[in-house]
């Protein structure tokens, strides 16, 4: 395996921030990111130097460095921020509520809870009197917007920015439905919760298929978020109808519609 | 360099921003918007169209921002128009979606109020 590793110091100024994302941009587009993953490096590393210039150092730390180590080990790609601030672990700081009132609401900290929902993983160690918080994209094999790892029973595309659909294949059944309420509810713990159900190769809805589109709808309408049918065949909207489900789902004719159905009931 | 335009228009402050908002420039943004409200201009429509990046510290201004704004005497208001994709998933990651008002267009901001 064949190790990259770009290296880059700056001085603890906010000014010097963009270089920092600039920096690492480069790198994570070189170590094979699409460019979703590449801006969400970008945020993390910003992040990460904003909260040590202002909460690490202070203000006044200028004389003070940030290093930023970037690694490309081909499946995953790090960065790690390293600064020599006061011993301060960000990742025991609980994360802010994203559901709260403006009233109760702080304008900021904010920072690190981005980092974890961006990253894949993120670590932070003490060592040498120095800080280093590591923060891991996994590198996947096809662009992250494109296509997730597939299943042969169900597929997840990613239609639009923040927006997933899952396309179960052939009958949802008793056999099926785990698989696709495993699916389903990964999406929803990384805080996906813009979420389509592509029937276009859905046959049959039995009575736990069913039951597994409510829970999942029940618990991504739980999570402040959605999901809705698209695509869905003549035979199994009767169902939904008998049933009186077509009026509790939203239900799109296509993919497309569905996902654009999201993007203009923001506001 | 951020580009902050801001214009009158059918009593409604525009508020235009282009350019990546970070830690770097977003007190401008903030200062533009406080500067707005101080003044008695509290019905705000801040477009986001020529944003493509935005970090924690540039919604940390627009939240303050709002905060003021919702004060004020008069009750005033700081609602987004056409926020791109990506300023869209910051602004979601945070649930500011729920509490501030987003328009696809300009002309939805400007004629919600």
């Amino acid at each position: 395996m064949i190790v990259e590793e770009r290296r880059l110091r700056i001085p603890s100024l906010r000014e010097r921030i963009t270089a920092a994302c600039d920096f690492v941009g480069e790198a994570a587009r070189r170590a094979g990111l699409d460019e979703r993953s590449v801006q969400h490096c970008e945020l993390a590393v910003d992040e990460a130097c904003s909260n040590v210039i202002e909460h690490g150092y202070g203000d006044e730390g200028a004389e003070q460095a940030i290093d930023i180590v970037c690694r490309n080990e081909g499946s995953r790609f790090s960065i790690t921020v390293t600064d020599d601030s006061p011993a301060f672990d960000p990742l025991r700081r609980s994360d802010p509520n994203p559901i709260m009132d403006l009233d109760e609401r702080e304008p900021g900290g904010w920072g690190i809870f981005f980092i974890k929902k961006v990253m894949d993983e993120v670590f932070y160690q003490y060592a040498d009197a120095r800080n280093s918080l590591m923060m891991v994209k996994f590198v996947r094999e096809v662009p992250h917007g494109d296509l997730r790892p597939q299943s042969s029973r169900a597929s997840i595309t990613s239609p639009a920015p923040s927006i997933y659909a899952i396309a179960p294949h052939g009958r949802m059944d008793a056999d099926l439905c785990p698989g696709v309420d495993m699916l389903i509810s990964e999406q929803l713990s990384a805080g996906h919760k813009q979420l389509i159900v592509d029937m276009t190769d859905v046959e049959y809805v039995s009575s736990v298929g069913l039951k597994t589109l409510v829970s999942l709808w029940q618990r991504a309408r739980a999570a402040k978020g959605d999901m809705v049918l698209a695509a869905v065949n003549p035979r199994v909207r009767e169902v939904l109808e008998i049933i009186g489900l077509d009026m509790v789902f939203s239900i799109y004719p296509t993919l497309e519609t569905a996902a654009a159905s999201f993007a203009s009931r923001m506001g | 360099m951020l580009e902050i335009r801001v214009t009158e228009q059918d009593g409604v402050t525009l508020v235009e921003v282009i350019g990546r908002v970070d830690s770097t420039n977003a007190e401008q943004l903030g200062e533009a918007l406080i500067t707005q409200i101080e003044a008695g201009h509290t019905q705000i429509v801040l477009d986001l169209a020529g944003v493509d990046y935005m970090s924690s510290a540039g919604l940390r201004e627009i939240v303050s921002a709002l905060k003021r704004a919702k004060r004020s005497v008069d009750g005033g208001d700081v609602r987004i128009a056409q926020p791109s994709y990506r300023v869209r998933e910051v602004l979601e990651m945070a649930g500011l979606d729920t509490i501030i008002q987003i328009y696809p267009t300009q002309v939805e901001a400007v004629g919600s109020y």
